[in-house]
């Protein structure tokens, strides 16, 4: 009879529940694996805020408004258009990048517009002022469209603002909230807003999700 | 006079009309009857292989579960041209149930070949109230290609 010290036995031992166990450790590993999912869809992680699934829907709501505004849409000379975060105020108590709001609109409207509007970068205009500068100073050759004499100005910006409402029942951690985003076309000449669009989401659950 | 008393008579059953409105009784629908109208005959959507499923008729709403088209019934559908010449669909619903009823509504724009002019719009969600109506709008984004639409209704989800 083979004898085998005690710390040799749980070796073994340890290893034949690790034989046993394997498959078990191993599929509960995989249940925390990253998972793809559609972003048009509610995640597994959902709060009472924006979320994912939001931005397409609310983007391609405010597109469809948009292209059906004749007076931003359907102009001889296609509107030049700044469509960026940098008026648009998030007033909410939810933290959110605002860019995420604006890039999405931006590139569902620019699939959408085909050249019925112009969309004018200000975001990265030291980029175009420092090219200028360099074709001006001979640097670099004038490329193939040609040196214009100005960069464009813009006839139209997106500004607006996220706003919300909230309430909780402390007694079931239940918590509830409307969140409005409210975006308007200003008319950079005149003053006046020439199309208002508005999403609004309300939302009520219990569970504890933290944005960031 | 007694022609006068005629006129009057006429103007009266006239204006008497809107009085005989149904007014304090709530909608009752016949589902069945709903179900088994027949179609148009107008434009569908037909499978490579004809008998492989039935058409969707074009210009017109599509149940896409059973457990909705038992509840609501569609009361009427709209399209116009807006003043950019996009199209917009509206559609109305009816809740014929005592419990309110939520459902996702979206539509597909197409040209007349029947080819999408664009994405189908996202699922929109309209809330019925029990035994009211509701009302379902969708703008397409294509302008003058656009000839047929076609709205889908299903269950909402969460």
């Amino acid at each position: 009879m083979l004898k085998l010290r005690p710390v040799a036995k749980a070796a073994i031992l340890g290893v034949g529940l690790a034989m046993v166990a394997g498959p078990a450790i191993a599929k509960k590993d995989r249940s925390h694996q990253a998972v793809d999912l559609d972003p048009d869809q509610r995640g597994v992680v959902s709060g009472v805020g924006i979320e994912g699934q939001d931005l397409g829907r609310m983007a391609d709501q405010m597109v469809r408004d948009l292209m059906a505004n004749p007076e931003i849409s359907n102009r001889a000379t296609p509107p030049r258009i700044i469509l960026d975060s940098s008026d648009l105020r998030n007033q909410s108590s939810q933290r959110i990048d605002k860019d995420i709001i604006t890039d999405e609109l931006r590139g569902k409207l620019m699939g959408a517009a085909r050249g019925k509007m112009r969309f004018v970068s200000r975001e990265f205009i030291a980029a175009v002022e420092q090219e200028r500068a360099l074709k001006r100073d001979g640097v670099v050759d004038s490329g193939t469209t040609g040196l214009t004499r100005a960069t464009a100005g813009a006839d139209y910006k997106l500004v607006g603002k996220i706003t919300s409402l909230d309430s909780r029942n402390n007694d079931t951690g239940m918590q509830e909230r409307l969140t409005v985003i409210s975006l308007e076309m200003l008319d950079l000449e005149y003053g006046t807003l020439v199309w208002n669009g508005t999403y609004k989401i309300r939302r009520a659950g219990a569970d504890d999700v933290v944005y960031r | 006079m007694r022609m006068y008393l005629l006129g009057a008579i006429a103007a009266g059953a006239l204006l008497a009309v809107p009085a005989q409105a149904r007014e304090n009784r709530p909608v009752k629908c016949d589902i069945g009857d709903a179900k088994r109208s027949l179609s148009a005959g107008g434009p569908a959507l037909v499978a490579n292989v004809p008998s492989a499923m039935t058409p969707i008729d074009l210009n017109a709403v599509q149940m896409t579960d059973k457990k909705l088209a038992n509840r609501v019934v569609v009361e009427g559908m709209f399209a116009r041209r807006t003043e950019t010449n996009s199209v917009e669909v509206i559609t109305r619903f009816v809740n014929c149930t005592k419990k309110t009823v939520e459902l996702d509504a979206r539509s597909s724009f197409m040209d007349e070949n029947q080819v999408p002019t664009e994405d189908s719009t996202y699922w929109k969600k309209v809330i019925l109230a029990p035994k009211a109506t509701g009302v379902y709008r969708g703008l397409s984004i294509g302008r003058d290609e656009v000839k047929y639409y076609l709205v889908e209704v299903r269950t909402s989800q969460p």
